[in-house]
């Protein structure tokens, strides 16, 4: 009973329309879905929250919050409402595609693992027993200031994603191990199903929604574990976000107190928290929609 | 009698296994450390303060130029002798053990302070919340500790360095004192005064966290079907917190502790660098920019022991409060 593309396609958009109705009746969703909206307005069209560009420069540096530079100019003369406007777009990006990779490599390792075991399987949880024995943070720290003078942007994805896929791993796996003995499951395996096909066709589908509640949970944790990398002077200068605009507020405290410029180290936190508050937001709704024993609550 | 040899060679296997992992993961930061450009020497080189042939020197003398199996034979030896904390520091050209001895105490007490006052806050207003479910209180609590948790602890380190200490002078911005330190007491209060500010914005981690695990799980507790019967059958609430609900949540509530309590190190880094607090955080983080692989070397087997102990204790704690996880 193949369904065919347009079948697939009207289904998909019927449930994304459900769950978006749920989403907007839930008060956390609620929440979540207006300071997402707000956030990805200000990540796309950053033109429309500041009349400068990132590269402006005025001559003056060190100059306190006035109507024209809502939160100042900073040491090099760069207007920081701009920065963190411009900040968005990589704070979000980064967090979501690290997120995305994370959720890419657990899926892989718990679906593999929990449906074949073996030696792979006791092989692949002996590594993430050892990754997860190790501080994430202070692991990432290590990674990145060792390979300082080679590191971007897309280092920090790349191993976030490899430090973090454990947890994911683990969840699937027990899912995957769980939904093996299902009798459907069994049902398929008797009738000669392909295990391919039953990985795609009966596994995956039903463990595919509870990875999106887990996104929204990462990327929360990643935005803050970014601005915290770069935060420790371990960003990409060329592509400033969040953490970044902190870093030059803390390198330059003294002169911030002494000019009162505390819109500098006050904006870009505020930033983040909304960021977070966000996707734990839209993480928690969806969990509720999963989990509808919950929801009585 | 059989119980007991089940419940021994469960421990047994726990403890090879965490070996293994330890001696995987210290192979794992030293083969990062190998892989890394540059050494500590680079800068003088490149100043001019010794020569190529003194460079070359100073590789071979620190053990830079050794193969890997060879400088990895030597870091677990080290390990299993604990003369890896004899080792000296490139660049402080000092035994570790000395650095190490001044660093941690530093640590151990901002931590340990942090995880006590922020644990028990979270826990208490867990419990709290969840005897006050569905209430206009309850969600009010739940709402601020989304914002709360919400706030990255380098961030809410700079907004108190800056409002409280800097701007009215509340409390100190150096971390360490100048003075000299009268007795014991004087001494103690001295230390909290100035570690006030790097305990709060740590402790925020803990107090978020408990709380909400612990409001889940009493929830669950609560609203589970052996609950109601008991209510059915007339008991009080008080009996029935008591002597079932905080009962059933014990084990996973210590394991949580346990395991935290190892953990506690990776978040001090951050906040150790805000405040300019001395401790281990600092030193690793200085440690990684001068690429001085013995001090990173030592700092990460103390965290991972730390750990590993921590997880060890959480688990057989675990299995045997709770007899089913040994069997299967």
């Amino acid at each position: 009973m193949a369904k065919t593309y347009k079948e697939a396609l009207a289904e998909t958009i019927k449930n994304t329309k459900e769950v978006f109705k749920f989403m907007w009746n839930h008060k956390m969703g609620k929440v979540g879905i207006i300071i997402f909206a707000f956030l990805l307005v200000m990540a796309l069209f950053p033109q429309l929250f500041t009349k400068y560009t990132p590269d402006w420069t005025s001559d003056q540096i060190f100059v306190p919050a006035s109507w024209e530079h809502p939160c100042g100019l900073d040491h090099q003369g760069k207007d920081i409402w701009t920065q963190v406007v411009y900040g968005a777009r990589i704070s979000l990006s980064v967090g979501f595609m690290a997120a995305l990779l994370t959720i890419l490599m657990g899926a892989l390792v718990g679906t593999v693992t929990g449906y074949y075991g073996g030696i792979f399987d006791e092989f692949l949880m002996f590594l993430s027993d050892s990754i997860m024995m190790l501080p994430s943070l202070l692991l990432l720290l290590v990674i990145a200031s060792l390979f300082s003078t080679v590191w971007n942007i897309w280092y920090t994805i790349i191993v976030i994603a490899l430090i973090s896929w454990p947890s994911t791993a683990r969840m699937v796996r027990a899912q995957t191990l769980q939904l093996k003995h299902r009798l459907y499951v069994e049902a398929a395996i008797a009738l000669g199903a392909s295990n391919k096909r039953i990985i795609f066709k009966h596994i995956l589908p039903s463990i595919i929604p509870l990875l999106f509640a887990r996104a929204a949970v990462l990327i929360a944790g990643f935005i803050v574990t970014v601005a915290s990398l770069t935060f420790l002077g371990l960003g990409d200068p060329k592509n400033p976000d969040w953490g970044y605009v902190m870093y030059t507020a803390n390198k330059n405290m003294m002169i911030i107190v002494m000019k009162g410029m505390w819109q500098w180290i006050v904006v870009p936190g505020v930033m983040i928290a909304l960021a977070v508050i966000a996707f734990v937001c839209l993480g928690e709704a969806l969990e509720d929609y999963l989990n509808p024993k919950l929801r009585e609550r | 009698m059989h119980m007991k040899k089940s419940f021994a060679s469960y421990v047994i296997i726990k403890l090879i296994h965490k070996l293994i992992t330890l001696i995987f993961v210290i192979l794992l930061i030293y083969a990062l450390l190998r892989l890394a450009p540059g050494t500590p020497f680079d800068q003088y080189l490149y100043q001019g303060k010794i020569t190529q042939e003194q460079y070359e020197r100073l590789l071979e003398e620190w053990g830079y130029k050794d193969n890997f199996i060879t400088g990895a034979a030597k870091i677990l030896y080290g390990m299993f002798t604990f003369s890896l904390f004899k080792m000296k520091s490139p660049v402080y050209n000092k035994p570790i053990i000395d650095l190490i001895s001044i660093r941690l105490p530093y640590t151990l007490s901002l931590v340990t302070a942090a995880y006590f006052f922020g644990s028990m806050l979270g826990i208490l207003l867990g419990l709290y919340c969840a005897r006050n479910r569905g209430s206009l209180k309850e969600s009010t609590i739940l709402w601020v500790v989304l914002g709360i948790r919400a706030l990255p602890v380098f961030w809410l380190g700079m907004v108190l360095l800056y409002f409280l200490a800097f701007k009215l002078g509340l409390f100190p911005y150096l971390t360490t004192s100048e003075l000299e330190p009268q007795n014991v007491f004087h001494h103690m209060i001295d230390w909290l005064w100035h570690s006030f500010l790097p305990i709060v914005a740590l402790s925020k981690i803990y107090a978020v966290s408990y709380l909400l695990t612990i409001r889940n799980m009493v929830t669950e507790e609560y609203t589970s079907d052996y609950v109601t019967a008991l209510r059915a059958i007339g008991l009080r609430e008080e009996y029935i917190v008591e002597r079932h609900v905080l009962r059933n949540i014990m084990p996973p509530v210590i394991t949580m502790m346990a395991i935290d309590l190892g953990f506690l190190f990776g978040g001090a880094v951050v906040t150790e660098t805000v405040f300019n607090y001395p401790g281990m955080g600092t030193l690793i983080y200085e440690a990684m920019w001068n690429k001085d692989y013995p001090v990173v070397v030592a700092s990460f087997y103390i965290i991972a022991v730390a750990v590993i102990v921590a997880i060890t204790i959480a688990e057989i704690t675990y299995a045997y409060l709770d007899p089913r996880i040994r069997r299967g």
